[in-house]
């Protein structure tokens, strides 16, 4: 692909202007650290762990100069960067995760008014409530709860593979209601 | 990599693939257009979700993390030094927002490096240069009110004035030219000083 070999020759220094396509590294990084946080911070429940998993994220991407346009929106896919990495961190503390996953209680979604952007929230939330209780369920344990796709499987005494596809059909269905759906 | 995402593909959009999936994922993207849709419409199912968790707290104090090579270490300088302004008081916000587009753009726009300060103890203190002398920044914890940049060379001291106050204290110069030794001067005493690179 004629962009990727042209993004290859620049220096690293130049590519992330290329890579974000003059939305501008620095804007985005203003205009999205408040909610790359919450992402990190949901996972990993430790402020400075949870910036450092947003600047590792963004390092990464602006590094690898592989962010285009087409790839999709900004947002969505930093969203999706940092909580991989977030994730990829606590990997490393599985044992003592488990721990306190046990003791938490049930997982529900959280509070709309509490929400960064409660419009989307309640949003979210309206779109949640026309999925089948199943699919919620392994959404709102998934999401909202941390939990890994094993976990789910365990607590649910579900097998893994059924999960994991009624996971993917519960935000293919949710993405549906939320970009086409009427409330 | 020529095989399909399937239901991986919004499993990857939740972060719940391994690393090693996840890796062959994003090849796979780059050239399959039908998977790289799907993966865009996961994404923005995750992205809706996220918007309904509560605002994370501020980190505590200026991060550095990896400095793993002078790109990520300026990235992370500016990300930490932007993030730290977050948390501050709205007295000075704009003035700082402004001093952080400077520096942003300066180091977006061209070659640089950086280089850690040796500092006396309690100061923590970085310079980021660009390579052709057109820009220095430099970043300081742990400084007082009183602290002043001084760039050497030539056998020639220039004081170019106090840095900003704040946490962290901040001072971006243009036009420096390639500089012998940057120190950070207060009250006569030397609280950090180092030799860029160029």
């Amino acid at each position: 692909m004629a962009g990727r070999l042209a993004s290859a020759e620049l220096t690293a220094v130049e590519a992330p202007e290329m890579a974000f396509e003059g939305a501008g590294f620095d804007r985005a990084y203003r205009a999205y650290a408040g909610r790359l946080r919450a992402v990190a911070y949901h996972v990993l429940r430790d402020r400075d762990a949870a910036e450092d998993a947003v600047q590792a994220a963004l390092m990464r991407v602006w590094s690898s100069r592989t962010y285009t346009s087409e790839r999709g929106p900004l947002l969505p896919f930093l969203i999706a960067c940092v909580r991989r990495e977030a994730l990829d961190v606590i990997r490393g503390s599985r044992r003592r995760r488990e721990r306190e996953l046990r003791a938490a209680p049930e997982t529900v979604v959280p509070d709309p008014t509490a929400a960064i952007d409660p419009v989307e929230a309640r949003r979210v939330r309206a779109a949640l409530e026309r999925l089948t209780p199943a699919q919620r369920d392994v959404i709102v344990r998934a999401y909202y709860g941390g939990a890994t796709l094993a976990e789910i499987a365990d607590t649910t005494d579900v097998p893994l593979g059924t999960i994991k596809s009624r996971l993917a059909v519960a935000l293919r269905r949710l993405g549906g209601e939320l970009s086409g759906g009427t409330p | 990599m020529n095989q399909h995402c399937g239901d991986d593909a919004e499993l990857y959009a939740l972060g719940l693939t391994d690393p090693q999936r996840a890796s062959a994922i994003e090849e796979h993207l780059a050239s399959c257009e039908e998977c790289r849709s799907r993966v865009i419409a996961a994404e923005a199912a995750a992205a809706a979700l996220a918007s309904a968790l509560p605002a994370a707290p501020a980190a505590r104090s200026l991060r550095r993390p990896q400095w793993t090579s002078g790109l990520a270490a300026a990235a992370a300088v500016v990300f930490a030094v932007t993030s730290a302004w977050e948390g501050t008081a709205l007295q000075g916000a704009a003035q700082h927002a402004a001093r952080t587009d400077a520096a942003l753009s300066a180091v977006a726009a061209s070659h640089f490096s950086h280089t850690t300060l040796t500092s006396q103890p309690g100061t923590v203190a970085k310079a980021l240069y660009a390579r052709d002398g057109a820009w220095m920044y430099v970043i300081a914890n742990g400084v007082g009110t009183g602290a002043h940049l001084i760039l050497r060379g030539n056998g020639i001291d220039r004081d170019l004035g106090a840095l900003v106050a704040g946490a962290p204290a901040t001072l971006f110069v243009r036009g420096p030219g390639r500089v012998g030794e940057v120190v950070l001067v207060e009250d006569g005493r030397t609280l950090a000083h180092g030799v860029p690179v160029y």
